[in-house]
């Protein structure tokens, strides 16, 4: 069983800031030693560029950045290290996909996306569907925000014409989490060429993942939000996926011959990988999953179910129908994302105030706008947890709550 | 030190001049996207001179109170007068000062203001 008092002592922000209660993980992670430790060895030690240098230190650099990539596609159950690309985050990701689906894509074709996603998963597909005059059909939610009749609307949704289906493994704000597998089969059994892509920039951080067993085609994260660094992301595709797909970006590293009329590229995935990395990041963004890897990621589900549980019922207690939570209660099919609405008070009004206290939620929309339409709410206060929180946390924040109340209402 | 200093706690409980002017010479209506506050200004104008004000909006406590605060220190100013004040008079009224991501919320009121007077 987890232990987040001993976890908490692995993260040097909290030596930092003894009272710190961040409870704003889903946006992003602390880092612990061991990541923070990777990025200053690589810049003290051995910062030499990858992939080019002959020289001893640059070999240490490609290894390391080339040995991440291995020990990241284990993390994520990719059948080889060739199908990792790394990308500054998720947001990157997935535009690398809706740029170069460009050029396969025809005027009359289909996308289909969902109004639980993050702008990250939305815009990018709805600017291509401008430009390429394609349709795209956004599935709703029910009021709890879990997707509507999944089965039934499908079936209406799915077509030959159908070329993309993209979606969120996990919701940012409500935790719902999507089955994935089944969604997947469903859409194949109609049209095995639609590809399938998957936002699991809040999955892989909070529970178990194996690609291939989902069965999609793409899968996008971010390693800020499972404490690697920022500035690193993963796109993961089945190899001949990403060997269908054009460069996106053009440059060194990238590139296999050059002539003055044309050039060939390299396999993938550094085919998608122009210019300089961030080989610090990348090389540290392992440490975060071999870091994960050992509290185990059942555990770390379990743990996280078990505090949105007592998050849960503790709000109850406290507040009552004065409390209301975005998103199912029942903790069976979602994660520790809690968002909620606190009486009349707005929620930057309160998280502003419980920032003043030391305590970190995010308020606002939490880039997901087109949900907060689907459950026609201007915006909502968003408290989330990770290996590190504890009911503490939670007892920190529902004190915190009472304190806004006594403030604001009139 | 809070923002949320009595003057703006006290003007978002009992917020001043809240409500619609039915006789006002102008109303003008704005939005904050971001966050959702809306702010409705009603002001009644004459020989150049508010006579009168009211609002209506909802949204958090910075903007109502923003409004109030505002609306009350306007009225009997001259359009001129009005038509010079900028961000920097609304902190000094407020008597704090704003991370950006909040001044949105505090210069709403202000903006519908001196839209309305321009028109
Ligand atoms: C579900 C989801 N998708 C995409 C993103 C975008 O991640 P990033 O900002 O790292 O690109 C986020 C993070 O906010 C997210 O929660």
């Amino acid at each position: 069983m987890i232990n987040p008092h001993e976890i908490k002592k692995d993260f040097p922000i909290f030596k930092n800031n003894p009272d710190l209660i961040y409870l704003d993980s889903t946006a992003t992670t602390l880092k612990p030693q061991g990541v923070v430790d990777a990025l200053t060895e690589y810049y003290e030690d051995y910062s030499a560029s990858v992939h080019r240098g002959l020289y001893p230190l640059a070999a240490r650099a490609t290894k390391g950045y080339e040995d991440s990539r291995e020990k990241i596609a284990a993390f994520i159950g990719a059948a080889s290290a060739k199908e990792v690309v790394f990308t500054r985050n998720t947001t990157e990701s997935l535009n690398v996909l809706a740029y170069t689906f460009e050029s396969l894509l025809q005027e009359g074709d289909e996308i289909v996306t969902t109004a639980m996603e993050h702008h990250s998963n939305f815009l990018p597909w709805q600017a291509l569907a401008e430009r390429k005059g394609l349709t795209l059909t956004v599935l709703d939610v029910t009021k709890k925000g879990e997707l509507k009749n999944i089965d039934e609307v499908l079936k209406q949704a799915i077509s030959k014409r159908t070329k993309v289906v993209t979606l969120a493994h996990v919701s940012n704000v409500t935790g719902v989490v999507n089955p994935i597998k089944k969604i997947v089969s469903r859409i194949k059994a109609v049209n095995p060429e639609c590809m399938v892509i998957v936002d699991g920039a809040q999955s892989v951080p909070h529970m178990p993942i194996n690609v291939i067993d989902l069965g999609c085609d793409f899968f996008a994260f971010s390693l800020h939000k499972m404490l690697g660094p920022t500035g690193v992301g993963v796109l993961w595709g089945k190899k001949k996926m990403l060997e269908i797909l054009p460069p996106f970006l053009y440059g060194g590293e990238m590139v296999e011959s050059v002539t003055w009329k044309k050039s060939t590229y390299k396999e993938v995935p550094h085919r998608f990988e122009a210019g300089t990395p961030h080989i610090a990041g990348v090389i540290a963004a392992s440490k975060a999953t071999e870091y994960l890897a050992g509290i185990g990621m059942e555990e770390a589900l379990m743990h996280e179910k078990k505090l949105l549980s007592y998050g849960l019922s503790e709000l109850e207690n406290a507040f009552g129908s004065d409390i209301v939570i975005i998103g199912p209660k029942d903790t069976s099919s979602r994660i520790g994302s809690l968002a909620f609405l606190f009486k009349e008070h707005h929620p930057h009004d309160i998280a502003e105030l419980l920032g003043e206290q030391g305590i970190c939620v995010r308020a606002g929309r939490h880039c997901a706008a087109p949900l907060h339409i689907a459950l026609a709410i201007q915006a909502s206060v968003r408290a989330s947890f990770y290996v590190y929180s504890d009911r503490k946390d939670i007892d920190t924040l529902i004190e915190g709550l009472k304190k806004v109340d006594a403030m604001l209402s009139k | 030190m809070t923002i949320y200093q009595d003057i703006i706690v006290d003007h978002y409980r009992n917020p001043r001049n809240k409500g619609v002017l039915e006789d006002a010479t102008i109303s003008e209506s704005l939005k904050n996207y971001s966050c959702g506050d809306t702010i409705t200004v009603y002001l009644n104008v004459q020989d150049d001179t508010i006579t009168d004000v009211r609002f209506k909006g909802s949204g958090c406590a910075i903007s109502q109170a923003a409004a109030s605060i505002l609306l009350e220190n306007i009225k009997g100013k001259s359009i001129n007068e009005v038509k010079k004040l900028t961000y920097s008079d609304i902190q000094e009224l407020l008597g704090v000062k704003l991370s950006p991501a909040r001044v949105k919320c505090a210069e709403l009121a202000l903006k519908a203001v001196q839209k309305g007077v321009t028109k």
